[in-house]
C-alpha cells in the first residue's frame, strides 16, 4: 500500500482534503532550507544508497523537517480541499521518507509524526542534545563561510559544517544546538549525509498540523514497539487500518518485510 | 596526535582555571529570546571557544577554559541585532538586550551537475547546456563536452561515432538521425544520456561486451507532441525555405514527419544520411551502396559551409513510425522521398605533374544535378532479453541525372549522365535459446541494378574510338545486375568469464555488368569496347569469437577461416580469372578500465580484401569525358595488417573529457596502378602486376572541458597522417609520401548575460613528396567567429563570421564571410519572426585548391550572393 494509493482513497472515500491537528504550531515562515539526504540501507552495499530531499522551514518558534515530496503531497491535498479535482496519479509525489520533526524552541520540545502502515502516530520528546566539540576547521559552502563542529549521536560519530552567518541553532533531522546553522552533517562512515542544496528567504504560512490523517499520540516507547512490530509483521498493523485484506497478501507482505529487513540492516540510530 | 592533544588539553585544565559566564538574554519589552546563541571568540579572531544557546527562560551559561585575560562575547538570533562585547575572562553575570532586526538571507542553491555519471551512463542535463539562440536538440548537443558533431551532422563520443540514437529508448530513425536531431525543440528534451559499452541486443547484453557508444534521447514527458513549423522567403532570386516537422513521442507510439523544402542552400538530404558506424558497416558488407561508374566532370566543392555555395531547390518528405505491437513486438515504417535540383558555375585550372613535365587544363564548367530518390524500410523487431527477432525489408530507388557544360580552351562540350540505381533487400536476424545455448540466424538478402548512361559531345579519344578523326558524340552505356546473399549460423555459450561463438556462414554474389561504347559514327565498336562481364564471389567461413571478460579487462580474439572462390569471365573477350583462396583472419582486442577515470584500448588484426567488379574490367569504360579505363589484370588483392591503440579519459564531475589514438594500417597490395596522360588531358589507367605497400599513420587527440562557472565549453583537438605509397605516373615507378595535420580549437563562451560568444578555428598544413621532391605546402585557415545578443530574451541578434585563408607557392587567398541575424520572438506563443543577411560582403566566387599525388587543381567556385531572408517560426 503505497502513499499514492492511501492518497487517493482518502481523497475518494470523501473525508475531505486535510486534517488539521490541534496543538501544533503554526506561524508565518522565515527561511525555507532544502537538504539533499543520503542514506544507505545496507550496511555493506554502497549501491544500496537512496536520496531524498528534505526541506527545514523555520519560522520564528519552530521548525519543521519534512520532506519535499511529501510536502508536495500535503500541498495538494490542500489543493483538492479547494479546487475539489482530484489530482492526476501521475503527479502524486512517492515520498521515501515519512516521517516529519516539528523542533518548537520556546518549549524546547520536540513533535515527531511518522506513519507505520495505514496509521499516523505521534510523540513529544524533548529537544535532543547533542554534545558537540567544535574544530578550527573552516570552509565555505555555497558561499557561506563554515566552521566544523563532531558529535556523538545514537551511536554515530557525525561531523558538522554549521554557520554563524545563519545564527538559528538548527539542522537537518534531530540536529540542533550549534551556534549556528547545520549546512552539511554527515557520519564518519558517510552512510548518512546531509548537504544543503538551497537557502530561501520564505514568507509563505506553515502549518504543521496539517495531516492526511489524523495522528494518534502516543508515547516514545509505545512508538518503538509498534516500529518494531511492523517491522517484523506488518499485516498486525494493516488490517488495523480498518480494511481486511486476503490472507494470502499478509503473509506475502510479512515475508517481503523479513526480507527487506535483512537487507536493510543499517538504521541511522543504532541505539537509543 | 590525539594524545598530545588530550595531554594539552589537561594541562589547559591544570593550568587555567574555569570561568563561568551567565546571563539572560531579553528582547526591548523584556521578553525572553529562546535559541539565541551565545559564543565566546579569542580576541579579534573567528575561532570559537565556547558557545551556549539560551534556553526556555531566556539563560544561558558558558563554562570556559581560555588563557586569554580577554575575549568577544557575541550574542545572535535570527531577527534581532547581533551584539559584540569585550569582556574580561572572569567568571560573571551578563546579561543582554537585543533590539528586532529583520534579516534577509543571502539566496543560494545548489545548481545540479551539468554531467552525471551512473556506471556507465553519462546524463547531460538539457538545461545546463542550452542557450539562448538554440532551437533544435542538436544545437545544444554540439556545446556538451565529450560529445562533438561532424559538419554532416554525425554525432563522436571521445572521437568515436556512436551505434544508436534513440528517442525514449527506441530506435525511431536507425542511423538516419540528423531528422530528431535538426528537428526537435530541445525546450522538450531533460537529458542526453551517453551510454557507454552498450549492447543494442538485449538477449547478449550480459554475455557479449560492445564498445561502441549510444545515445538516448530522455524527453521530459511521457507524452510528448512536438515538433516546429517554419516558412520564409526572401531574394534574389526569390528563395523559398519552409520546414514542417511534427513528432509525436510517447510509450506505444512514435512518429516523426517531416516536409522540407528550401532553395537557400541548406543541404536538408542530409537527414537522410545514415551516420551510425553500424549501418555504414552494414552498406560496404552489402555493397548496397550506390555507386556511380560514370560522372560528369565536376568542380571541387569549397571545404566550408555548404550554406555560402549550394545553389539547391530541394524537396524532402520523410515519414517515420513506430508502434509497438501485442508479445513486445515493434513495427517501423520509414519512408522518404527527396527531390532536388543542384546547379554549379566556376571554372577549374588542373596541372598534371609527371616525371617528364606538367600538362596544364583550364576548363570552364557548368553542372546541373537532379537527384529524385525514395527510400523505404519496413521492420519488424522483438528485442526482449529472452529473444530477438527483426526482419527489415527495404527498397531504394534512385532516379537521378546530371548535366555538364564545359568550355575547354575555348571549346564547348556537353556531358549528359544518367545514374540510376534500385535497390531491394531483406535482412533478418533472429537469436533464441537452446538449452543455455543462444543461437543466432542471419540471412541477408539483396538484389539491385545499376542503369547508367554517359554522353560525352563532341567525341573524345578520337584516337581510341574513331581513328583520330572528330566526331559528334561518344555514349557509354552500363548495366550492372547484383544478386547477393549472406547466411550465417552461430552458437554463443557462456562458460565462467568467457563467451564463445561460433559462427559458419556462406556468402554468395553473383553480378551481371553489361557495357559498351557508341560513337555518333559507328554504334558497333570493337569488343574491347564492352564489358560482357560474368562476376560470381563465393566465402564460406568458420569463426570462433571468444570473449574474456574478468574485473576491469575485456579481450575479444576472433580467429575467422574464409574460403574465397572467384570466377569472372568474359566471354566475347576470352578472358577469364579464377581465384581459390584461404584467408585467416584473426583479430584481437583488449580493453583495460585503468579506474573509472581512465581506460585504454587496443587492437590488432589481419584481414584481406578483394577487388570489387568497378576494380576489373576488361573492355574500356569512359568513367568521365576524360577518363578512359580499362583493367585487365589480376584480381586486385591486399592484405592488411592495423594496429591501434587510445588512451581516454573522462571525469563528469569535473566535465572533463580527453581521448588519443594512434593507428597504423599497413597493405600490401599486388596491384599498381599506371596513369597515362595523354597531351590532351585525358588519363587512361592500366593495372601491372607488383608487389607494393602502403603506409599509413594516424595519430589523433582531442580534450573537452566544460566550466559551468562561466558557462564555457572549450574543446581542442588535433590530427596528424602520414601516407606512403608508390604509383606508377608515365611509366616511372614514383614513391609518394603525404603529411597531413590539423589543429582545431572551440570556445563556446558567455561574455556576459547577454552576449555569448562561439569561435571554432582550424588550421590545416599539408604536403607531399614526389620521389624526394618536396611539393609546396599547403596551408589552410579557417575561423569561424559567432557573437550571439540576446537583448531583453525577447530580442536576439547574431553575428556570424567566418575567415579562411588558403596559402600555397606563396600565394595567400583571403576571404571574410559574415552573415547578420535578427530574432524577435513572441515567447508565449513561441513565435520566433526572423529576418537574416547572408554573405553581407556579397563576395562572389571562392578559389580551392587541391594537390592530390599527381595534380594540382584550382577550381573557382561561383558562391551564392548577398541574401536576404524573412523566416516565421512556430513550434508545434
Amino acid at each position: 500500500m503505497n502513499i499514492k494509493s492511501l492518497l487517493l482513497v482518502i481523497i475518494s472515500l470523501g473525508t475531505g482534503g486535510l486534517i488539521y491537528a490541534q496543538n501544533f504550531p503554526k506561524d508565518t515562515l522565515r527561511y525555507e532550507i532544502t537538504y539533499d539526504y543520503s542514506y544507505q540501507v545496507n550496511k555493506e552495499d554502497t549501491l544500496s544508497k537512496q536520496k531524498e530531499l528534505m526541506a527545514l522551514y523555520i519560522a520564528k518558534d519552530f521548525s519543521y523537517y519534512i520532506s519535499l515530496n511529501q510536502k508536495k503531497l500535503l500541498d495538494m491535498a490542500r489543493d483538492y480541499e479547494v479546487s475539489k479535482v482530484l489530482p492526476d496519479r501521475k503527479a502524486l509525489s512517492r515520498s521515501k521518507i515519512n516521517y516529519t520533526i516539528v523542533k518548537e524552541y520556546s518549549t524546547i520540545k520536540s513533535i515527531f509524526i511518522d506513519r507505520i502502515g495505514q496509521g499516523t502516530y505521534t510523540y513529544n520528546q524533548n529537544l535532543d542534545k547533542f554534545d558537540w566539540k567544535l574544530q578550527e576547521e573552516q570552509k565555505d559552502i555555497l558561499g557561506y563561510n563554515c566552521k566544523k563542529a563532531t558529535t556523538e549521536f545514537a551511536g554515530r560519530t557525525y561531523v558538522a559544517w554549521y554557520t554563524t552567518e545563519i545564527s538559528i541553532a538548527d539542522g537537518p533531522y534531530k540536529f540542533r544546538g550549534l551556534p549556528g546553522l547545520i549546512l552539511s552533517i554527515y557520519d564518519t562512515n558517510k552512510h548518512y549525509q546531509f548537504t544543503v542544496a538551497s537557502i530561501k528567504n520564505s514568507s509563505s504560512f506553515c502549518n504543521t498540523g496539517e495531516q492526511l490523517q489524523k495522528p494518534t499520540q502516543i508515547t516514545y516507547e509505545e512508538y518503538k514497539q509498534l516500529k518494531k512490530r511492523y517491522k517484523e509483521k506488518p499485516s498486525s498493523l494493516i488490517n488495523s487500518g480498518g480494511m481486511t485484506f486476503p490472507k494470502e497478501m499478509l503473509d506475502l507482505a510479512d515475508q517481503r518485510a523479513k526480507e527487506k529487513m535483512k537487507f536493510e540492516n543499517n538504521p541511522m540510530e543504532l541505539t537509543d | 596526535m590525539r594524545i598530545v592533544f588530550w595531554l594539552l588539553l589537561f594541562l589547559g585544565n591544570c593550568l587555567y582555571s574555569q570561568t563561568i559566564i551567565k546571563g539572560e538574554v531579553l528582547d526591548i519589552r523584556g521578553k525572553v529570546i529562546v535559541n539565541a546563541s551565545v559564543s565566546i571568540y579569542k580576541k579579534s579572531s573567528s575561532a570559537i571557544i565556547a558557545y551556549a544557546i539560551t534556553d526556555s527562560k531566556g539563560m544561558f551559561a558558558i563554562t570556559l577554559v581560555s588563557p586569554d585575560p580577554e575575549v568577544d562575547l557575541e550574542v545572535r538570533c535570527m531577527g534581532y541585532e547581533t551584539v559584540v562585547s569585550a569582556i574580561n575572562n572572569s567568571t560573571q553575570i551578563k546579561n543582554f538586550i537585543l533590539s528586532e532586526k529583520s534579516f534577509v538571507l543571502k539566496e543560494v542553491s545548489v545548481k545540479a551537475a551539468p554531467i552525471l555519471q551512473k556506471g556507465d551512463t553519462l546524463r547531460y542535463l538539457v538545461n545546463s547546456f542550452s542557450k539562448e539562440q538554440d532551437r533544435s536538440i542538436g544545437d545544444v548537443l554540439k556545446r556538451m563536452p565529450g560529445i562533438e558533431v561532424l559538419p554532416d551532422g554525425k554525432i563522436l563520443y571521445q572521437g568515436k561515432a556512436i551505434n544508436k540514437y534513440y528517442i525514449e529508448g527506441l530506435d525511431l530513425l536507425e542511423g538516419k538521425y540528423n531528422l530528431a536531431n535538426d528537428n526537435l525543440p530541445y525546450q522538450e528534451v531533460s537529458q542526453v544520456q551517453i551510454l557507454e559499452n552498450h549492447q543494442p541486443i538485449k538477449t547478449l547484453d550480459s554475455l557479449q561486451f560492445s564498445d561502441r557508444t549510444a545515445l538516448n534521447i530522455k524527453l521530459k514527458n511521457t507524452y510528448t507532441f512536438t515538433g516546429q513549423a517554419r516558412i520564409g522567403t526572401g531574394f534574389s532570386p526569390l528563395l523559398w525555405d519552409a520546414n514542417i516537422t511534427p513528432m509525436l513521442f510517447s510509450k506505444k507510439r512514435q512518429m516523426l514527419t517531416t516536409y522540407q523544402t528550401n532553395n537557400t542552400g541548406d543541404n536538408v538530404a542530409l537527414q537522410l544520411k545514415k551516420l551510425t558506424i553500424e549501418d555504414l558497416l552494414n552498406q560496404f558488407e552489402n555493397n548496397s551502396e550506390k555507386i556511380d561508374w560514370l560522372a560528369v566532370q565536376q568542380l571541387a566543392n569549397p571545404k566550408f559551409s555548404e550554406k555560402r555555395w549550394l545553389d539547391n531547390s530541394i524537396h524532402l518528405l520523410s515519414s517515420n513510425y513506430l508502434q509497438k505491437l501485442k508479445k513486445d513486438y515493434e513495427l517501423r515504417v520509414n519512408v522518404s522521398y527527396l527531390n532536388d535540383y543542384q546547379q554549379q558555375k566556376g571554372f577549374t585550372n588542373t596541372q598534371f605533374f609527371t616525371p617528364s613535365g606538367t600538362i596544364d587544363l583550364l576548363e570552364e564548367k557548368y553542372n546541373q544535378f537532379y537527384y529524385n530518390s525514395l527510400q523505404t524500410n519496413f521492420t519488424l523487431q522483438k528485442n526482449t532479453t529472452k529473444n530477438y527477432f527483426k526482419n527489415s525489408l527495404e527498397f531504394q530507388g534512385f532516379w537521378d541525372s546530371q548535366r555538364g557544360n564545359i568550355v575547354l580552351n575555348n571549346e564547348g562540350l556537353k556531358q549528359e549522365l544518367s545514374n540510376e540505381y534500385f535497390r531491394f533487400s531483406n535482412n533478418l536476424k533472429s537469436i533464441f535459446s537452446i538449452g543455455k545455448q543462444k543461437v543466432v540466424l542471419f540471412s541477408y538478402l539483396g538484389l539491385n541494378k545499376t542503369p547508367q548512361e554517359l554522353r560525352v559531345n563532341p567525341g573524345q579519344f578520337e584516337g581510341l574510338l574513331n581513328e583520330n578523326k572528330p566526331y559528334n558524340s561518344v555514349t557509354q552505356h552500363i548495366d550492372l545486375l547484383t544478386y547477393y546473399t549472406n547466411n550465417s549460423l552461430s552458437m554463443i555459450k557462456a562458460v565462467k568469464y568467457f563467451t564463445l561463438e561460433s559462427k559458419v556462414g556462406l556468402q554468395l554474389e553473383n553480378q551481371k555488368l553489361n557495357s559498351n561504347i557508341t560513337t555518333s559514327t559507328n554504334s558497333v565498336l570493337s569488343p574491347d569496347f564492352s564489358n560482357t562481364l560474368d562476376w560470381f564471389r563465393s566465402k564460406l567461413y568458420v569463426d570462433l569469437n571468444t570473449q574474456f571478460k574478468k574485473a576491469n579487462w575485456r579481450f575479444e580474439l576472433s580467429t575467422p577461416i574464409n574460403f574465397h572462390a572467384y570466377t569472372i569471365k568474359d566471354i566475347p573477350l576470352q578472358l577469364a580469372e579464377a581465384v581459390n583462396q584461404t584467408t585467416f583472419e584473426p583479430r584481437l582486442t583488449v580493453n583495460y578500465d585503468v579506474n573509472s577515470y581512465w581506460k585504454i584500448n587496443s587492437s590488432a588484426g589481419i584481414s584481406n580484401q578483394f577487388g570489387t567488379i568497378n576494380q576489373l574490367h576488361y573492355g574500356y569504360i569512359l568513367q568521365n569525358y576524360r577518363s578512359i579505363k580499362r583493367i585487365d589484370s589480376p584480381l586486385p588483392q591486399s592484405k592488411i595488417q592495423n594496429y591501434n591503440v587510445g588512451i581516454s579519459f573522462r571525469n563528469s564531475v569535473k566535465s572533463l573529457f580527453f581521448n588519443t589514438s594512434y593507428s597504423n594500417v599497413q597493405s600490401e597490395n599486388n596491384l599498381l596502378y599506371q596513369s597515362e596522360v595523354s597531351p590532351n588531358g585525358a588519363v587512361s589507367i592500366d593495372a601491372i602486376e607488383q608487389l607494393n605497400t602502403r603506409y599509413s599513420h594516424n595519430f589523433s587527440t582531442r580534450i573537452g572541458k566544460y566550466v559551468s562557472a562561466f558557462k564555457s565549453n572549450v574543446a581542442l583537438n588535433s590530427s596528424f597522417v602520414l601516407q606512403e605509397s608508390q604509383q606508377i605516373i608515365n611509366a616511372n615507378l614514383v614513391d609518394i609520401a603525404n603529411q597531413n595535420l590539423i589543429l582545431g580549437s572551440k570556445i563556446d563562451t558567455d561574455l556576459t548575460d547577454w552576449l555569448n560568444l562561439e569561435y571554432a578555428g582550424r588550421w590545416m598544413f599539408s604536403n607531399n613528396k614526389l620521389e624526394e621532391l618536396k611539393q609546396p605546402l599547403v596551408k589552410q585557415q579557417n575561423h569561424v567567429l559567432n557573437l550571439n545578443f540576446n537583448l531583453k530574451s525577447k530580442q536576439y541578434v547574431g553575428l556570424k563570421t567566418e575567415y579562411i585563408n588558403t596559402t600555397l607557392f606563396n600565394e595567400r587567398n583571403e576571404n571574410v564571410f559574415a552573415d547578420f541575424i535578427y530574432r524577435y520572438t513572441i515567447q508565449k506563443k513561441k513565435i520566433d519572426f526572423e529576418m537574416q543577411v547572408n554573405n553581407v560582403f556579397g563576395t562572389n566566387n571562392f578559389e580551392t585548391i587541391n594537390v592530390s599525388d599527381f595534380s594540382y587543381v584550382a577550381t573557382n567556385f561561383m558562391l551564392r550572393p548577398r541574401q536576404l531572408l524573412f523566416k516565421v517560426r512556430f513550434s508545434l
